[in-house]
């Protein structure tokens, strides 16, 4: 007996050391990365290097401009910087449109990584004059630029945005996560941005950089190895361009409401639907009979 | 934050399906006669009915939605192409999920109110119940407050689950999410953690073979209608089962 209770408490200590194993050698696994691919992956879509200014601001020797230690707070969270006060973030901030920049989960490590490739990459010269983005073009297969995008070209983009029509690559339709008010289409999903008025506030160089290449971390997992084609981003572009054009003549449903109010009424139908399926059920416990009568027989 | 990341959707998941795959065997292997949802309905049968067949077809809905979007996210967003198809498994899992959540709680009262069901009651049964409710909740918060999540967890879930299974976790989506989906997660991976711990067991054992089995005839041997009167004391006929 004695056995077998140290050999039970001896069990019990394994499985223990070996859930705190799980735990601190999951804990303790960060990835790795270098700067350059980092700058790639997740900064490129709305910053140059010295190409001017983009979604965001052209970082061409911004370590010298800003100190390192303000770059990481920055790059961790602008959101919590900008609540903060604190005056740079705020102009920087206010002068961007108010996009918010998303929060990176990078270590320190990363991010010097990142400034060290800036620095690398960015001109010697330093000038006081802000480079001028170049314009934009984008053009379809066809040769078609976006100022010539017609009707056609918006319902393309209406059905690359609803998912009627698949991306070439199987990425997932916008209407997913992002909601466009526009008459006679459903409400889009509510977990990201609404984008009615998004030509407006990133107008198409910036559009396109982000569906290029996503720079939010929740856009960028379901677009992995899901790359958006040429001629898919120039349509999405088209319907976006029309429908933040035409967002004034809108009229705009609440969904939510009728979502409530249809959940509640087939709740009500499902209830009914069991009550009527098991009507004819033992509506008692099958021993309440005997129960009775044990009371009566007393 | 990022170590709290770190553990509740890397850590949480692998102790979570550790301690689950362990638990389970061990404690089919041990009490094999106790690896069942230890029914009540002998005790008490009417609320049970409004709590129990709702709250089951509700959770089997949504557990077998939850799971195809996970194993074949494609088809989920190919059937979701088609706006009115989006809009009906949307609503008809809200549905369920209003289900799942009426029943638990006329569950949870049952188990909390009833004299007879009180007796029978371990304080894990009433943890988990809690745990469920507050799940469900969560679920609906998400389907009402993030529409369409059977789009957006197809194609932003589905990858993070798949990652915890190909053992190379990535959490940069799911680090990015809103809160209460954050909630929602970590409370999934507590409440498989919790199985072998509760009669939530049960759930891998269903008796499937219910569904082809052959009616069973019960052929009573004796005077009935004297057995049920109440007038007759048991020393005439004495019951010869239950």
């Amino acid at each position: 007996m004695i056995y077998r209770q140290n050999f039970n408490k001896t069990h019990q200590y394994s499985f223990r050391y070996f859930i705190l194993f799980i735990i601190f050698t999951t804990i303790s696994t960060f990835p790795q990365d270098n700067g350059e691919k980092i700058f790639l992956s997740v900064c490129r879509a709305c910053h140059t290097i010295g190409q001017g200014r983009l979604v965001g601001p052209d970082l061409a020797n911004i370590q010298n401009r800003l100190e390192e230690g303000w770059i990481i707070k920055f790059v961790k969270s602008s959101q919590k910087m900008i609540k903060s006060g604190d005056p740079l973030a705020v102009k920087t901030f206010n002068e961007y449109n108010k996009i918010i920049m998303p929060d990176q989960a990078l270590t320190d490590a990363q991010i010097i990584s990142v400034i060290n490739y800036i620095k690398e990459k960015s001109p010697t010269e330093t000038t006081s004059k802000e480079v001028k983005t170049p314009a934009f073009t984008l053009k379809n297969s066809l040769g078609f630029n976006l100022d010539e995008a017609g009707r056609d070209e918006y319902k393309l983009g209406w059905q690359y945005f609803t998912g009627e029509k698949r991306f070439e690559n199987s990425g997932p339709p916008c209407l997913s996560c992002h909601n466009v008010v526009k008459d006679n289409l459903i409400s889009g999903g509510l977990l990201s941005k609404d984008l009615t008025n998004a030509f407006s506030r990133l107008n198409a160089a910036g559009i396109n950089a982000i569906i290029s290449n996503p720079p939010f971390p929740i856009m960028r997992t379901a677009f992995e190895n899901k790359q958006l084609t040429k001629d898919e981003r120039y349509y999405l572009l088209a319907f976006l361009k029309q429908a933040d054009y035409d967002s004034i003549y809108q009229h705009p449903v609440n969904y939510d409401k009728r979502f409530i109010y249809s959940g509640i009424i087939g709740l009500i139908f499902l209830l009914g639907f069991f009550g009527l399926v098991w009507y004819g059920r033992k509506k008692v416990s099958v021993k309440q009979d005997i129960f009775k009568r044990q009371l009566k027989s007393k | 934050m990022e170590t709290l990341y770190n553990f509740l959707f890397i850590a949480l998941p692998y102790v979570a399906l550790t301690v689950f795959l362990i638990g389970t065997i061990y404690r089919y292997k041990g009490t094999k006669f106790k690896f069942s949802s230890l029914s009540s309905q002998f005790l008490e049968g009417r609320k049970l009915f409004w709590g129990s067949v709702p709250f089951h077809y509700g959770i089997i809905f949504l557990f077998f939605g939850h799971l195809i979007a996970f194993l074949i996210p494609g088809t989920v967003i190919a059937w979701n192409s088609e706006p009115l198809r989006l809009v009906i498994l949307e609503v008809t899992g809200f549905v369920f999920g209003l289900s799942a959540l009426v029943g638990m709680v006329s569950l949870f009262f049952r188990r909390t109110t009833d004299a007879r069901i009180k007796v029978v009651t371990s304080k894990m049964d009433l943890i988990i119940e809690l745990l469920i409710i507050a799940q469900i909740i969560l679920g609906l918060w998400i389907a009402y407050g993030f529409r369409w999540g059977s789009s957006w967890f197809a194609s932003v879930l589905s990858p993070y689950l798949w990652s915890i299974f190909y053992l190379n976790p990535n959490i940069e989506a799911v680090s990015n999410m809103p809160l209460v989906i954050q909630l929602h997660i970590s409370l999934a991976f507590f409440i498989v953690l919790l199985i072998p711990f509760t009669r939530l067991v049960h759930l891998l054992v269903p008796p499937l073979h219910y569904l082809w089995r052959p009616y069973q005839r019960v052929i009573w041997y004796w005077d009935r209608k004297k057995v049920r009167n109440p007038k007759s004391p048991w020393s005439v006929t004495k019951s010869q089962n239950n």
